[in-house]
């Protein structure tokens, strides 16, 4: 607001007044408009979520997703937590090409209009008989390839499944309806070294007494049952130390109850803590309020039933309301925060009593809802504290380039770190959608208080960064003003530099800061290596020197990010929130590698942003405009170097330790190419937009920030689809509207692409405006 | 004599609003050149478009006889600029950034920008962050300086200065440029610097160059008529080559350009009038030029 306008209002006037004058001068404005816009929108969005009443339990039946469709055949094919993004079930990979033996009418139907596959080619063989198969039929050398085998119906005895174990390394193993089939024809087992994944559907000897052997390397094993499985099952499940994932798919009723509280009680003491999926038939919520107060730390569902989406999606459409409206209570802090405004009478406390009186009716309607909604209270808090963590996170970011940490404690590289925690939820989140399907049962966990010590630091982090404007909602004044003094040279606004003139402490904080930096001392023998590189530089020292420019190395923040990351593994191992006793959890460690590659990418911006008012300067360097250019757009890619680092050691992890990290290496290569071009289309699009308006400099930021930002998670889900073999084709039709976005996307950047090349834009690009 | 800055029906419009319309001027080399304009007259976008940071929508600029927009690498470390407002990497030592700035010239003059250093005061290490503004100027002239250019440009350099600051920045300016081969352009509101060190003096007024000259010419040309005519003066009382005319009954005060014998002659026959004459210095042409009373 204009100091005179405010200064009319003078101190005198009601306080009521001036905070509905403040209130009012956001009429004309365009943008306040627009937030107010998405802010309906986004409203609108948790409205819809939130219609339905209550439900008695946090389950969602799939029954009630359409009870038309139940009947359609495509219900059976649906794993519905998939499809919501919730859970699902791993699956026995059955790769192409594939043999199929059976009887003989049946295999006349299979061969119909096929090429036969030749035998050593095979990586999936199936048969479908009911008589045993032959020993030689596992002939040494016949199926050299062959990673799968699905038996269907044969009684599989003892010697034809030790030969097969012996002759063939094979990684999944599928034994379906073997009535006949005993404890000694199992036996040979416990040789099978290789074999990762094995399924027993109908094996009667599954539930009788008695020890039956298991592979020693077992990450997965599906058991479908008819009856509640003994005891002493489940302890011999105990001491498979690499058991991962553990599938029971067994129809009991609500009388007998799979899960039996001594059945939970067992599963609860496994060390391996395997991710726990269940076929629960419907009608028997009963079994799910068991689920439900038991500490598995994943839970996952097939069809039947999944866990209730609503909780986490009435989550998440707060989140987007959260969002337009944080801004504007960062835009009213701002405003308040501003020097005139400590000059102009009334003007800064109206707006951060507006600000704060904006942030406390929404985070209590926001923890309100999610509260009636069956989430945990501390998590319910964490919500709203997360938003005022970004924001203010944000906030420090955009002014990093005062090199002002808060009250002079605070180093201004540390404001990336609440960046960097807030995109485990938001950006890290999102990424491990994709990677992830039991991400969801972990997000069910959170809201429902599972991991208070998350929900507390979140908490606690918000009402440190958020002081100010909690401290003025409570009348605190005093207080206030004091802090406020304090972190005014952090306004945001400051774009023009006048806190350094009008801050009598700027100075002095700037003078104390730069005693201590560590990093400056880093920087001192960089500068120090670089300058003596002699009179005629190339342009690799051009570059390198240009570096030296910025408020921080790449070397630095990348330091930063993995000493973040490997406290973050310390504070993990230390509150058990992730299962860490025998296997790297796969959600933590690729949510971790999704959030540093994410800061990689704020950071860079951030430098950029942090040097724009010296680049006027630069470009009279004794360096030709082009030349300039290239320099910039060199030295800027080397920002990101450390991406593709980190994509090479996901993928270099992934390969040590057979799939621990990444599902699939196309994943990885699909996101490293959104990333490139990300950044390629954000530098087009901004540089486009420069051109042709080069007052917007909002859209500048716009474009470089927000494309990378719609285009990895894009990639990702690309990747995601592409890496998956098991999606179906009707997947693929769900995902249509993502991959056409994808592609008008990619149209539309590469013409302004184009239109940028034609108008040779980014070589008359003016940079004056900076200034 | 050789022309090093040229710049032609120089054009530059901001979505609207038309700061320069048709700016004309061209410098020598070796003049000491002051430019002179009330705020928003285009005195920075001028500079701007002059040192190829910002590109004209319409005219020609040139530096060195190059189009300033692509202007050479070699032309670039012919050149040195300090802006209104010298914005420098704040988490750099003095030191540091005189050695980051000097890394990009391949002539740097070590010796040269140290000696400005110590003459100045600068703490070499004391971080730029919480430099005064006084100082903050003074490096920016040291980092403009380092590489010895022949021709300077400075956009307001002394704005933020007190005066005993300013009047020692200017005795430095003009000991490092003062041998006749460093052209320098330097815009101020503070016509008495421009007075002291200036050989040219350009008048920027509603985005045109309205006075182009040497000083001591322009001081010549424009005086002050002060007429005490017999009779009451006419309301359409015109004076050939008027700047400005004030009226009061039968007497009148006028800024004239380019006034000689034969008007004043003219004056006091056509009014039996007494006509004296009275000098002006440059601050009064300054306001005579744009109607405005003292």
């Amino acid at each position: 607001m204009p100091t005179a306008e405010l200064s009319s209002l003078s101190v005198t006037t009601r306080f009521g007044k001036r905070l509905s004058a403040v209130w009012l001068t956001y009429r004309t404005r365009p943008l306040a408009w627009l937030m107010l816009l998405i802010y309906l929108v986004a409203g609108g969005a948790a409205v819809y979520q939130l219609h339905d009443p209550r439900p008695p339990f946090e389950i969602w039946e799939a029954g009630a997703i359409n009870q038309k469709d139940k009947s359609d055949f495509r219900l059976q094919r649906i794993d519905w937590g998939r499809q919501r993004r919730l859970a699902v079930t791993p699956r026995v990979p059955n790769p192409e090409p594939k043999l199929r033996f059976a009887t003989p009418d049946v295999q006349k139907a299979f061969n119909q209009g096929k090429k036969p596959v030749p035998p050593e080619k095979a990586r999936t063989i199936e048969i479908y008989s009911e008589e045993d198969i032959p020993a030689d039929f596992w002939e040494p050398g016949r199926y050299p390839r062959v990673e799968t085998v699905i038996v269907w119906g044969s009684p599989l005895t003892g010697a034809t499944l030790r030969k097969l174990i012996q002759t063939h390394p094979l990684k999944a193993l599928s034994i379906r309806i073997a009535h006949t089939t005993t404890a000694d024809d199992l036996r040979s087992l416990a040789d099978a070294d290789h074999l990762e994944l094995l399924q027993l559907d109908a094996i009667r000897v599954m539930l009788e007494p008695g020890a039956l052997s298991w592979p020693k390397n077992l990450r997965t094993l599906s058991v479908t049952a008819y009856a509640p499985l003994p005891i002493e099952r489940i302890q011999e499940w105990r001491a498979l130390p690499r058991l991962e994932s553990l599938i029971l798919n067994v129809p009991s009723t609500e009388q007998a109850s799979l899960l039996a509280p001594e059945i939970v009680a067992e599963l609860e003491q496994f060390p391996q803590r395997p991710t726990l999926y269940l076929d629960v038939p419907e009608g028997s919520d009963g079994q799910w309020a068991v689920a439900a107060q038991s500490h598995f730390r994943r839970l996952a569902v097939r069809p039947g039933h999944v866990l209730k989406s609503r909780t986490a999606a009435a989550c998440y459409a707060f989140g987007l309301v959260l969002i337009p409206l944080g801004f504007s209570v960062l835009q009213l802090t701002g405003q308040g925060l501003q020097p005139w405004s400590q000059f102009a009478p009334g003007a800064a406390q109206p707006h951060q009593w507006l600000a704060a009186l904006l942030w406390a009716s929404a985070g209590t309607i926001s923890t309100g809802f999610a509260s009636y909604h069956g989430v945990a209270w501390p998590t319910a808090l964490a919500i709203p504290m997360s938003g005022v963590l970004s924001y203010t996170a944000c906030g420090w970011l955009l002014r990093h380039d005062r090199s002002v940490g808060l009250v002079g404690l605070v180093h201004p590289v540390m404001a990336y770190a609440p960046l960097y925690f807030l995109s485990f939820v938001f950006v890290g989140g999102l990424g491990l959608f994709g990677f992830y399907p039991t991400w969801g049962g972990e997000l069910d966990w959170f809201l429902r208080g599972r991991y208070p010590a998350l929900a507390f630091a979140i908490i606690l982090i918000g009402i440190w960064t958020g002081r100010r404007l909690l401290f003025t909602l409570f009348s605190v004044r005093r207080i206030a003003e004091e802090a406020g003094t304090a972190t005014a040279p952090l306004s945001m606004f400051d774009f023009v530099g006048w806190a350094r003139i009008t801050q009598p402490f700027a100075a002095k904080q700037l003078k104390g800061q730069a005693n201590w930096n560590p990093l400056q001392r880093n920087r001192e023998w960089r500068i120090e290596a670089t300058l003596n590189a002699g009179p005629a530089l190339t342009r690799a020292q051009r570059v390198s020197v240009w570096l030296c420019g910025l408020p921080m190395h790449p070397f630095d923040y990348s330091s930063f990010f993995v000493a973040i990351l490997i406290g973050q593994s310390v504070v993990f191992f230390g509150v058990r929130q992730f299962s860490f006793e025998f296997e790297l959890p796969r959600p933590a460690l690729t949510g971790a590698f999704i959030q540093i590659l994410m800061m990689f990418l704020f950071v860079p911006m951030g430098l950029i942003w942090s040097r724009r008012r010296w680049m006027a300067h630069e470009m009279l360097f004794p360096i030709s405009r082009r030349d300039w250019m290239l320099d910039g757009f060199v030295a800027q890619m080397w920002l990101y170097t450390p991406i593709p680092f980190v994509l090479a050691t996901l993928a270099l992890t992934d390969a040590i330790l057979g799939g621990v990290v990444s599902p699939a290496p196309m994943e990885v290569a699909t996101s490293l190419v959104g990333l490139v071009y990300a950044i390629i289309a954000s530098w087009a699009v901004s540089l486009l937009v420069v051109t042709w308006s080069p007052q917007r400099l909002m859209w500048t930021i716009a474009a470089l920030v927000g494309l990378p930002f719609v285009c990895v998670p894009l990639f990702l889900l690309i990747g995601w689809l592409v890496g998956n073999e098991n999606t179906t084709a009707f997947d693929a039709f769900l995902t249509a509207p993502a991959t056409i976005t994808v592609a008008v996307i990619v149209a539309l950047t590469a013409l302004m692409g184009l239109i940028a090349w034609a108008r040779r834009s980014w070589q008359t690009l003016e940079v004056g405006r900076v200034n | 004599m050789t022309t090093i800055i040229e710049a032609l029906d120089v054009r530059k419009r901001f979505g609207r609003n038309e700061v320069l319309r048709g700016a004309t001027l061209q410098i020598p080399r070796g003049a000491i050149v002051g430019m002179v304009g009330t705020n928003g007259a285009g005195k920075s976008t001028l500079i701007k478009c002059l040192l190829g940071l910002l590109r004209p929508d319409n005219g020609i600029v040139q530096l060195f006889g190059e189009d300033s927009w692509d202007l050479s690498a070699e032309n670039k470390g012919r050149l040195g600029y300090v802006p209104q407002t010298v914005q420098l990497y704040p988490w750099m030592k003095v030191d540091q950034v005189v050695r980051y700035v000097a890394a990009f010239y391949p002539h740097w003059d070590g010796a040269w920008s140290n000696e400005l250093l110590d003459r100045w005061q600068l703490p070499r290490d004391h971080r730029v962050g919480p430099l005064s503004p006084g100082q903050m100027q003074k490096l920016g002239l040291v980092l403009a300086l380092g590489h010895r250019p022949e021709l300077l440009i400075l956009d307001e350099p002394v704005a933020a200065l007190d005066p005993v600051a300013r009047r020692e920045f200017l005795r430095a300016m003009m000991e490092v440029t003062n041998d006749e081969q460093h052209t320098v352009l330097f815009s101020t509101h503070i016509t008495s610097d421009l007075e002291r060190v200036a050989s040219h003096v350009a008048l920027l007024q509603d985005g045109r160059i309205a006075l182009f000259d040497e000083l001591d010419a322009v001081k010549d040309r424009v005086k002050r008529v002060r007429i005490q005519a017999a009779n009451i003066l006419p309301a359409d009382f015109h004076v050939r080559g008027a700047l400005r005319i004030k009226v009061d009954g039968a007497n009148a005060l006028a800024a004239v350009a380019d006034l000689d014998d034969r008007l004043v002659g003219e004056l006091a026959e056509t009014w039996h009038a007494d006509v004296s004459i009275e000098d002006l210095n440059l601050e009064d042409i300054f306001l005579e030029l744009h109607h405005a009373d003292r």
